[in-house]
C-alpha cells in the first residue's frame, strides 16, 4: 500500500505539470477578461504541485502505519486536479467570442450589484445550459 | 442558490474538514510510529493537531450521546465543526455498538488531551473517524462530478 500511494502520488506530480503546462500555454491566447481567473487557476495548480512535492519528499510516505493517510491526503490532491481538468480547464482552452460576452455580461452584473467573490467565468460548454465556471 | 452551488459547498466543507482531521491525524501517527529516518513532529504542531483531534472527538461524543437520549437532556456546543453528513455516517456505521463507540471517543478524546496514553485503540478510534470524513468527501465530489 506504501509503494502504491508513492506511485499515485508521483502519477499526480505528471498530471499537475501537464495541467501547468496547459494552462501556461493558454497565457498568450486568452482575454483580459480570463486572465485574472487563469492566474487564480495556475496558481492553485502550483499549491497543489509544492503539496505533492512535499509528501513525495516525506520519508513517512512509505511507513505501511501512515498509508491510509498519505492515501486520503492524495485523494484530495487528485479531486483538485480531476475537477481542475473537466472545469476551469475546459473552459479557457475553448473560450470564445460567445463565452466572451456571456462573461463580459456577468461580470457587469457582478459589479452592479456588488458581488463579494470574484466574478465568474462562462463557458458554453454544455448544450443545455451555461455553466458560471466558480467551483474554485 | 442552485442544486450545484450548494453541492460545490457542500463539498468544500466535507473536503476541508477530512483534509483538517487527516492532517492531524498524521500528525500524531507520526509521533507514535517514529522511526530514526523520520524527522519527528513540531512540539507546538503536535499539541495543536492533539488539541484539534481532542475537541473534534469530544464533540462527536456529545452529539451522538444526543441521538441516543433525547435531544434536551444533553447540551449541544454552541458551535459544531463536524459536518453533518459525516455524523451520519458514524451513527449508521457504529449503529449496533454506539454505546461502546461513544465510550471510545470519550477515551480517546482524553488520550489526546494528555490525561491518557495514545494507543492501539486510540488511533483506531482515530481512523473511523477519518474513514468517514474520507468516504463523505468523495462521495460528495461523485455527486458533484456526475452533474
Amino acid at each position: 500500500m506504501a509503494s502504491l500511494v508513492h506511485s499515485l502520488l508521483f502519477d499526480t506530480k505528471q498530471r499537475c505539470l501537464f495541467l501547468l503546462g496547459q494552462l501556461e500555454r493558454l497565457k498568450a491566447s486568452v482575454s483580459n477578461e480570463a486572465a485574472d481567473y487563469r492566474s487564480t487557476m495556475e496558481e492553485l495548480v502550483r499549491k497543489a504541485l509544492a503539496a505533492i512535492e512535499a509528501t513525495l519528499v516525506d520519508p513517512g510516505v512509505r511507513e505501511p502505519q501512515l498509508a491510509r493517510n498519505f492515501y486520503y491526503k492524495y485523494k484530495r490532491l487528485a479531486e483538485l486536479l480531476q475537477g481542475m481538468e473537466m472545469g476551469p480547464v475546459v473552459a479557457l482552452s475553448r473560450y470564445n467570442e460567445q463565452d466572451k460576452l456571456a462573461t463580459r455580461i456577468v461580470h457587469r452584473i457582478c459589479k452592479e450589484i456588488g458581488y463579494p467573490y470574484r466574478a465568474p467565468l462562462c463557458s458554453s460548454i454544455s448544450s443545455q445550459h451555461y455553466l458560471l465556471s466558480d467551483w474554485v | 442558490m442552485s442544486d450545484m452551488t450548494a453541492l460545490s459547498h457542500e463539498y468544500e466543507t466535507s473536503a476541508s474538514f477530512a483534509e483538517r482531521v487527516n492532517a492531524a491525524v498524521l500528525q500524531v501517527k507520526k509521533a507514535c510510529f517514529h522511526r530514526d529516518n523520520m524527522p519527528e513532529p513540531a512540539v507546538d504542531a503536535l499539541a495543536d493537531s492533539s488539541k484539534q483531534l481532542a475537541n473534534i472527538l469530544g464533540e462527536l461524543a456529545v452529539r451522538l450521546a444526543s441521538l441516543r437520549q433525547s435531544g434536551d437532556q444533553i447540551q449541544l456546543p454552541q458551535a459544531m465543526e463536524v459536518p453533518e453528513e459525516v455524523l451520519e455516517r458514524i451513527e449508521n456505521k457504529q449503529r449496533s455498538r454506539l454505546a461502546y463507540f461513544i465510550e471510545d471517543l470519550e477515551l480517546a478524546a482524553e488520550a489526546l488531551a494528555g490525561k491518557g496514553k495514545i494507543d492501539n485503540r486510540v488511533l483506531g478510534t482515530l481512523d473511523e473517524v477519518c474513514e468517514a470524513a474520507d468516504a463523505i468527501a468523495s462521495a460528495m465530489f461523485r455527486r458533484l462530478r456526475r452533474r
